[in-house]
């Protein structure tokens, strides 16, 4: 669990912003990144197992474009529904690592897809690669 | 769908046969009769049912004498025993009169003069933009201008020849220009010029609009590439089907090309795909696929897959549009890096709430077209806010030679 987490606080701050009071919303945009990169966490298997498949060839690249836009905009979801109903997770040290290694991958969901070659591929590969070699660390 | 509406009589038939045969026409008049005035207009399948019509009145434009069919009694002159009047008073059996005998081909329904020019007429009106699609579907059920029963006919004729000649797919929701005629009766494929006229001319907006010549092989290439169409071809099928632009303030629009080259953010803004009959998958195709070379509409639409219809881009551009004008975070020169480079984007962004997620929609600074509008993941909408870019983390680090 993050040190500088606490329930209490995040309830508050969603409170406050509930009532328009946006005082504190850089705290509160902080928690809320946390509960991002939590749910990413949770679904870290399915992230790896998507990128191995496009690396295998068995998906193509809109269906793993596809897959992984349908994943984000699920997140962006599960978040607006976890804060309404203020029902907060309790958070892995890791996730918020996997979550900055995530944004390499998912920050191509935006943007031209002018790679040459194996470009993309590669690029995925790597990213991959850095993934899994963190989950396997201590 | 097949039902005795016309016959042909035979000399050789009685009296009482003649009378026999004409009270079973009109009983499948008064069905297919039925049936046609109960289309709903704003029903759920308005749209299909509409898309039929237009197709039907697209060769009800076509020659006229080619419609045509068959019927089971043996070839003798036509007699017409049920008049236009009595067709309007459909369910009075009683109200037979002996019509006018024409000197026709054997066992073929012809159309008189006078239907044809009604027909003609109405399809005039259609495509020059007089009337719209559902006006003249209106003229249709309520027989104003034309005659029912022979827009009953007409129809069946249609429905009946149609799969046999052009096949179940061209009943398509959203079919390429060459398979939809109801297209082209609502010139959606008529060249809308632009209003700032340069745009097409202009090769750094092409480019951006994703028409490099990189996209443009030769047509051996073409072949190898498995490619339908030629560039000039697939070019202008995309210019035609997106003409026009939707203005969100005096220095932003979003054109339909644009819009369109980037529907596959359309789920993010709360358009479902399947709503208009394509998927997530189906949409990403227009960003590039591995085994071709160069992505965007171009390509795309060189591949032979189907266009985003122009009602899904425009329901896209209208919920961009909303966003820009309620968004509280307006910012310009915001850096949008991607692999290509670093472009200067204004930027109207609308922050996560309470049951709702952050927005950002960016406009490129230079055309002030659209480059992208979708919600966002909070440390990308955080990463815009605090750190004041756009695109990715590694391109950002890449072309800002940080």
């Amino acid at each position: 669990m993050s040190t500088d987490y606490n329930k209490k606080r995040y309830l508050q701050l969603l409170d406050q912003r509930n009532i328009g009071d946006n005082s504190n919303n850089d705290e509160l945009s902080r928690y809320s990144c946390m509960l991002t990169n939590q749910l990413d966490w949770e679904i870290r298997d399915q992230y790896l197992s998507l990128m191995e498949k496009f690396l295998n060839g068995n998906i193509s690249m809109p269906e793993f474009f596809a897959e992984l836009r349908i994943k984000t905009y699920a997140i962006i979801d599960a978040v607006i529904f976890l804060e309404k109903h203020r029902i907060l997770l309790s958070f892995d040290k890791k996730a918020s690592k996997f979550g900055e290694l995530l944004e390499d991958v998912t920050d191509e969901l935006e943007g031209d897809l002018s790679y040459t070659g194996d470009g993309f591929k590669n690029l995925i590969q790597e990213n991959f690669i850095k993934i899994k070699k963190y989950l396997n660390e201590e | 769908m097949s039902s005795l509406l016309y016959y042909s009589i035979s000399s050789n038939f009685s009296k009482d046969e003649i009378i026999e045969i004409d009270k079973q026409v009109a009983r499948n008049r008064q069905e297919v009769y039925l049936f046609l005035t109960k289309l709903p207009l704003n029903g759920k399948r308005k749209s299909k049912r509409l898309f039929l019509y237009g197709i039907f009145l697209f060769h009800l434009g076509q020659p006229l004498c080619a419609a045509a069919v068959v019927m089971s009694v043996p070839p003798q002159s036509i007699h017409r025993l049920y008049s236009i009047e009595g067709s309007r008073t459909i369910t009075n059996t009683r109200c037979f009169q002996i019509a006018s005998i024409l000197s026709s081909k054997v066992d073929k329904i012809r159309f008189t003069n006078e239907q044809i020019k009604q027909f003609d007429g109405l399809t005039r009106q259609l495509s020059s933009g007089f009337i719209t699609m559902e006006e003249a579907i209106l003229q249709l059920r309520g027989g104003e201008g034309l005659t029912d029963i022979v827009a009953v006919i007409a129809f069946v004729i249609f429905v009946n020849c149609y799969d046999s000649v052009f096949g179940v797919e061209a009943f398509q929701a959203n079919p390429l220009p060459h398979m939809d005629p109801m297209g082209w009766f609502n010139s959606k494929y008529e060249r809308n010029p632009m209003q700032h006229t340069s745009y097409k001319s202009s090769r750094f907006e092409l480019e951006m609009a994703g028409v490099t010549d990189e996209m443009c092989p030769s047509p051996e290439m073409a072949d190898k590439n498995g490619f339908v169409m030629s560039y000039q071809e697939a070019y202008n099928l995309v210019a035609d089907t997106y003409p026009g632009y939707m203005q969100v303030d005096e220095s932003h629009k979003i054109t339909d090309w644009q819009a369109a080259k980037h529907i596959y953010h359309a789920n993010g803004m709360d358009i479902d795909p399947a709503d208009y009959s394509f998927t997530q998958q189906d949409l990403e195709r227009i960003r590039g696929e591995s085994r071709y070379k160069g992505g965007g509409l171009i390509a795309y639409a060189r591949r032979g897959y189907r266009l985003p219809p122009i009602e899904m881009v425009q329901e896209y551009q209208l919920r961009l549009k909303t966003s820009c004008e309620n968004a509280p975070i307006k910012r310009t020169k915001v850096p949008y890096y991607d692999v290509n480079g670093a472009w200067q984007a204004g930027v109207f962004a609308t922050p996560p709430s309470e049951g709702s997620s952050g927005i950002i929609i960016a406009f490129n600074e230079s055309t002030g077209d659209l480059m992208t509008g979708d919600k966002q993941k909070k440390p990308t909408f955080d990463r815009f806010k605090n750190e004041n870019y756009l695109g990715g983390k590694k391109w950002m680090l890449k072309w800002s030679n940080k």
